[in-house]
């Protein structure tokens, strides 16, 4: 695991450090605290909205381009036999790091909240919820749909925004996906099923996403040793 | 005109018989001459080991072949790959530094067995890399073209990933060579905001920060100035002088001129195939500079391996086995650059429409 998480950061400039481990959570946080007042839990998710924007437009910073076609990149890694090793376990990092800040800026965005007495969800009948006050799986399952589906469209974003090199890509791609973000949990929540049934879905479409991520990029990168 | 001056007495009025006799000493001249050389390069070959060797390479490209049936690259010295754009020297640095896996062939590092590899199974290929393979990849330093480190790396990412793909990279080293080469003053700058001749520098410093015994050198000199050329050829000379021996630099240039004074053997590589190798003091044996009047180029042309011509007279490359053919002219006879022979050797392979 420390071999893992070694290899993760040094990928990982001095700079992103600093803005993707401690400023853009504690952004994230403050903006919940901010706009808790107002717009209540529906601050958490307009966090996660932002979250997924983050996610994609750092991951210039960390791998962009990783999947562009040029057979001659990263040389650097291929002289080593440890650098695809290094590469994979890299990938594999920042998708947990990924998942864990989407959980995070969720559970702590909803502690915040209590803090400041905003109760989540207060009042509010969710449609197959019988109608009446919220009961506790049922919050933990909404604020696991807001981080999942963060989750799975900042790797989606990520993914696609590695064929190309230049940050306008990321720009481009990071709109949209922060639009699903928004969508899909209003979607879910007006639908009337029960919630961990589209979170055990949205995990599903998590592991997949994170395995597609990996393994196109390692393909293309070991491509690089086949002029694929 | 410097050199040495030959001019027969007899000229173009000599006998047949004359002639003829004296064609017969030329040739039998030559035939000493090059079986000389060829004792010479055979005796020299066999006493130098060979840090790599490869047998039948062959690597396809849409309309490129690169196809080698046997080279070496000498233990101890600094080989240069020369030849035009196309070539295929990128290709073949790429097989050697293991980078590029989908070749047919043989290659042995290191005075190992050599590894069989076929392209029609690449994806094993590289699954199949085994420990001896591994262990050569760690004892190769190369530099390459093209996005060799990730653009968005900054100096000091390229450091720690160098201090955890290689067992022995050297920290300190890394920053002090980085110093020397003024780049140490900007360690948060990303690759991509650096020049051309500072990524050259980079690449560098960071196989240089290694313990290594073999260098492939990917156009080194291309994108550095000429005080920096310079300062690449000294880090050469180095490094094979602290190897004693044991170390070997392998390295493409169009800059011959600027790397001769540290190369020590040349291959020329024409169109995938190896047109020319040996020692250069060798080569400088086997061809000549010969420059002559006008009225004697069109009959030195003939026997010329390559020939310009200017107001005063013309210039040109010859084998040496050949000079005596050029009995009766009024010649200078030189020893040539291993820049004028390359280009001379070029000249006869190439595919280019020259004038």
């Amino acid at each position: 695991m420390r071999k893992m998480i070694k290899s993760y950061l040094v990928f990982t400039s001095a700079a992103y450090r600093i803005v993707m481990y401690i400023l853009m959570p504690v952004s994230m946080i403050g903006l919940i605290a901010w706009m808790g007042s107002n717009i209540k839990e529906a601050a958490i998710l307009l966090a996660a909205v932002l979250l997924t924007m983050a996610e994609i437009l750092s991951d210039s910073w960390l791998f962009g381009g990783i999947q562009a076609r040029d057979p001659e990149k990263i040389d650097y890694l291929k002289t080593s036999g440890r650098g695809m090793g290094l590469l994979r376990n890299a990938l594999i990092m920042d998708l947990g790091r990924k998942f864990l800040f989407s959980l995070l800026i969720a559970g702590a965005g909803h502690y915040v909240l209590r803090l400041r007495g905003i109760a989540f969800l207060s009042g509010r009948g969710l449609a197959g919820d019988g109608g009446g006050a919220v009961q506790t799986g049922v919050k933990i399952g909404i604020l696991l749909c807001f981080a999942l589906t963060s989750y799975f469209f900042s790797t989606v974003g990520t993914f696609l925004s590695r064929f190309g090199s230049l940050f306008w890509i990321n720009l481009l791609i990071g709109y949209p996906c922060m639009i699903l973000t928004a969508l899909c949990p209003y979607l879910i929540l007006s639908s009337g099923h029960s919630i961990w049934l589209f979170n055990l879905l949205n995990m599903l479409l998590c592991a997949g996403a994170s395995v597609l991520t990996v393994y196109i990029a390692m393909r293309k990168c070991r491509g690089g040793y086949y002029d694929k | 005109m410097g050199g040495i001056a030959m001019k027969t007495a007899e000229g173009m009025a000599e006998t047949a018989e004359k002639t003829a006799g004296r064609t017969a000493e030329t040739e039998e001249k030559a035939a000493g001459r090059t079986a000389e050389m060829e004792e010479k390069t055979i005796r020299r070959t066999a006493e130098i080991e060979e840090v790599i060797s490869g047998r039948n390479l062959y690597k396809k490209y849409k309309g490129f072949e690169l196809s080698i049936p046997k080279f070496g690259i000498p233990k101890g010295f600094a080989t240069a790959l020369i030849g035009e754009n196309g070539a295929g020297k990128t290709t073949l640095l790429n097989i050697l530094a293991g980078i590029r896996l989908d070749f047919k062939g043989e290659i042995s590092y290191f005075g190992c067995d050599g590894k069989k590899t076929d392209s029609n199974i690449p994806e094993r290929n590289m699954q199949e890399r085994n420990a001896q393979e591994r262990n050569a990849q760690e004892r190769i330093g190369y530099t390459g073209p093209g996005c060799y480190f990730l653009p968005q790396w900054t100096i000091g990412q390229v450091e720690k990933v160098g201090e955890l793909l290689f067992e022995h990279f050297d920290k300190d080293r890394f920053r002090g060579i980085c110093r020397e080469l003024g780049i140490e003053g900007s360690r948060s700058k990303e690759v991509k905001k650096l020049s051309d001749g500072n990524k050259m520098k980079l690449m560098l410093a960071s196989v240089l920060a290694r313990e290594t015994e073999l260098l492939i050198l990917d156009e080194p000199a291309s994108p550095l100035d000429p005080l920096m050329r310079d300062k690449l050829c000294d880090m050469i000379r180095d490094y094979l002088e602290q190897g004693n021996g044991e170390r070997s630099v392998f390295f493409s240039t169009h800059n011959i001129a600027d790397m001769e004074n540290v190369t020590d053997y040349a291959i020329i590589l024409e169109h995938g195939n190896i047109v020319e190798a040996g020692f250069v003091e060798n080569l400088k044996e086997k061809y000549l500079l010969v420059k002559g009047e006008t009225s004697d180029a069109e009959r030195a042309k003939e026997i010329l391996f390559s020939m310009t011509r200017n107001a005063y007279g013309f210039e040109g490359i010859c084998l040496a086995q050949k000079l005596e053919q050029l009995a009766g002219m009024d010649i200078a006879v030189e020893v040539p650059t291993l820049s004028q022979i390359s280009v001379a050797v070029m000249k006869a392979n190439t595919k280019l429409k020259l004038s």
